[in-house]
């Protein structure tokens, strides 16, 4: 049972870490691959900064919420292991701003310590009259990554440096499952139109004083349009760019300004930072996260792709989630397949 | 009297805060800061610098809230400046576990940190050991950069910083006209004061950037306490003990403590040892006095024995002892004009 991952983003390295641990012992045929042309730290999900923060508001999807309280649970459980340094993990408090009074959002009871921010905490942020504090986590791409790695490559599974043209060339070679984590490319793979690059530049410095996330909301310029500060393991990361339909991975004159001095006015001690790299990625930005089968007929044979994309600017938020419901459809592929006898037991 | 020349004796963080704040309060004043140690040197150093205020049994708990108001609010300004990183004041959240619930629930401080409540079901799983907490926010004083920033303003206000060891009080009346005594564990020897004795620190400094919150357990022992560049990590409480060097089992018991509350320290890098007297008293000495030998007079003002909480109250100790230092040089000139007449 060949079993192609195409992708090496967080998602494409969880699903196959969540499959491999579920299902290597109960299929002794399994062999799991990944495929991609970016690896860490050239990802999109290198470039993120890692805060376990969903959107405002979940629309309405419910299995959305329901995945990113799964990976918040799953990280915060792996806080006490010795491991939690290593995947680049840890907790971290900081401070929602608005200029008028929000809806909680989804995730108010996920978090922990979730509450409405005191008069004397808003005089920190002139100009924004409202606002949350709470406890999150952050989970830093460049350290989780080689950390998937590193389990991935214990555990025997193998890493392609290729670009994949489409599914065709990899049943072709005898692959009975793919999975497409492919991101903002999946395009490439298969038209999308709900498929669309939600483009982000950020500017990471050196501020080692920040200790809290600030993320600002703009409720009519949308999310991730207003300045916001996130404070990692080592760099400190600025940003507040989204912009819907553009494809460009240049940096930005203007957006670095507007970056910059939005961050400044937000952060008046941020003026003596010092500025180590910059960096535009695309978030891969769709109305719902596409995480479903999808059967190929290849001549006497059935194909089997399940597409795990669209994550948005929530990926690392909702990874693990993903991962556990794309291992149930693998659970599903296997046993209709008659190799597998029942589906592993239960699982959140 | 034209310009009192003031001298403050110790530049940690009490003396250095007097001196400036006797600068805004006296700008004719010519104030001078003579100190054996300067930063990095200082007993100050060692701190974590966090503003969490330690009760002292003896003086009113109106005075503490009012010292530590004046200091919260003093750096809450800082931190939310362009000085901010330059001076070392950052903001930082986190809690106070409990093995079993306090006798006060509620600290005469909880109004004036940010945020404070007690800490959900949710949060105390990561402390099994522990029954009860506080979640807040509050400031930090990163050292060396505060005092290295006091200095700063002091010298641009017209200060003199001069390494000396002072050894008696006294020998600085022909000087100056008014020698404010910031010595802390120094005024054991310069004033024989009975009631200041030395509780002994022992803290590890550690680099463990991910670290952004703070931990300390309640009883004051165990405390994890990120910092601009360097986690502190203590800590011991050990009354009487004058040693000033680090103890290796100690050290082990540390790391050990904090490892059982944030058991991601195991990968904490380039561990410092380093060991602070903390110049304790039953109640802060903020007052005047006035010694005199043979006629003459030598007006003082003593601000010391801030014990384990000199930074939560520095600012308004200072402020006070300006003050007093007002009232001395008012003294002063009270009586040059009576010699006029």
């Amino acid at each position: 049972m060949r079993v192609a991952v195409i992708g090496a983003g967080v998602i494409g390295l969880s699903s196959a870490l969540c499959i491999h641990e579920q299902f290597h012992g109960l299929v002794p045929s399994l062999e799991l691959e990944v495929y991609a042309d970016r690896f860490t730290p050239h990802t999109t999900s290198d470039g993120a900064a890692g805060l376990w923060q969903p959107y405002l508001s979940d629309h309405g999807n419910l299995q959305e919420t329901l995945w990113n309280k799964e990976t918040f649970d799953y990280l915060l459980g792996h806080m006490h292991s010795a491991a939690a340094k290593e995947m680049g993990l840890f907790l971290i408090s900081g401070y929602n701003l608005f200029t008028e009074p929000a809806p909680d959002p989804s995730w108010k009871n996920i978090v922990l310590g979730f509450r409405n921010l005191t008069p004397k905490e808003l005089e920190l942020f002139p100009g924004y009259s409202y606002g949350w504090f709470n406890t999150a986590l952050m989970l830093e791409g460049r350290s989780y990554l080689p950390w998937l790695t590193n389990r991935l490559t214990q555990r025997g599974v193998k890493f392609f440096h290729k670009k994949v043209e489409s599914f065709q060339e990899l049943f072709s070679q005898g692959v009975d499952v793919v999975l497409n984590c492919s991101g903002m490319r999946s395009g490439d793979l298969q038209p999308d139109p709900e498929l669309q690059p939600g483009r982000g530049q950020i500017i990471k410095v050196l501020a080692p004083w920040v200790k809290h996330f600030i993320i600002t909301h703009n409720l009519k310029s949308g999310i991730y349009n207003s300045p916001y500060i996130i404070p990692g393991s080592e760099f400190t990361v600025l940003g507040g760019i989204y912009q819907h339909g553009n494809w460009s991975e240049e940096n930005s004159a203007k957006d670095h300004k507007s970056v910059w001095d939005s961050c400044c006015r937000l952060l008046p001690a941020l003026q003596k930072a010092k500025i180590v790299d910059e960096w535009s990625g695309l978030r891969p930005a769709r109305p719902s996260v596409r995480l479903e089968r999808e059967s190929i007929r290849l001549g006497n044979r059935q194909a089997e792709v399940i597409h795990n994309y669209g994550h948005g600017g929530f990926g690392i938020t909702i990874h693990w989630g993903c991962a556990m419901a794309a291992a149930r459809l693998f659970g599903n592929i296997l046993q209709e397949k008659k190799q597998l006898a029942t589906p592993p037991g239960p699982r959140l | 009297m034209a310009s009192p020349k003031v001298a403050v004796v110790g530049a940690g963080v009490i003396g250095l805060s007097t001196a400036l704040c006797i600068t805004e309060t006296c700008p004719s004043c010519s104030v001078t800061v003579l100190s054996d140690q300067f930063s990095p040197n200082t007993m100050s150093d060692v701190a974590a610098g966090m503003l969490i205020p330690h009760t002292y049994p003896d003086t009113p708990i109106h005075r503490q809230k009012q010292w530590f108001k004046e200091t919260f609010a003093y750096l809450f300004a800082i931190s939310n400046s362009a000085e901010a990183s330059e001076a070392g004041i950052h903001l930082v959240s986190g809690w106070q576990v409990f093995k079993s619930t306090p006798k006060e629930e509620l600290p005469f401080w909880s109004d004036i940190v940010l945020g404070f409540r007690a800490m959900s079901e949710a949060e105390l799983l990561k402390f099994p050991q522990h029954r009860f907490g506080q979640a807040f926010t509050t400031l930090k004083c990163d050292c060396p950069p505060y005092l290295l920033w006091l200095e700063k303003r002091l010298k641009a206000a017209g200060t003199q910083l001069y390494t000396r060891k002072v050894t008696d009080l006294w020998e600085l009346h022909s000087e100056y006209d008014i020698v404010v005594n910031c010595a802390g564990m120094g005024a054991h020897q310069l004033l024989g004061d009975k009631q200041l004795f030395p509780v002994r620190g022992q803290v590890l400094k550690v680099h463990a950037p991910w670290l952004k919150q703070f931990i300390r357990d309640g009883d004051g022992l165990t405390y994890i306490y990120p910092g601009i560049h360097r986690v502190t990590l203590g800590g011991t409480r050990e009354k009487g003990s004058w040693s000033l060097s680090p103890d290796a089992g100690t050290t082990r018991d540390i790391f050990d403590r904090c490892c059982s509350l944030e058991p991601s320290l195991q990968g904490a890098q380039d561990i410092e040892v380093k060991v602070g007297l903390r110049p304790s008293r039953q109640c802060v000495r903020v007052q005047r006095e006035v010694l005199s030998q043979g006629g003459v007079e030598l007006p003082v003002v003593h601000n010391y024995g801030h014990g384990a909480g000199g930074f939560s109250v520095h600012r308004g100790t200072a402020k006070e002892a300006a003050h007093l230092v007002g009232e001395c040089i008012s003294a002063l000139q009270g009586s040059s004009s009576r010699a006029k007449l």
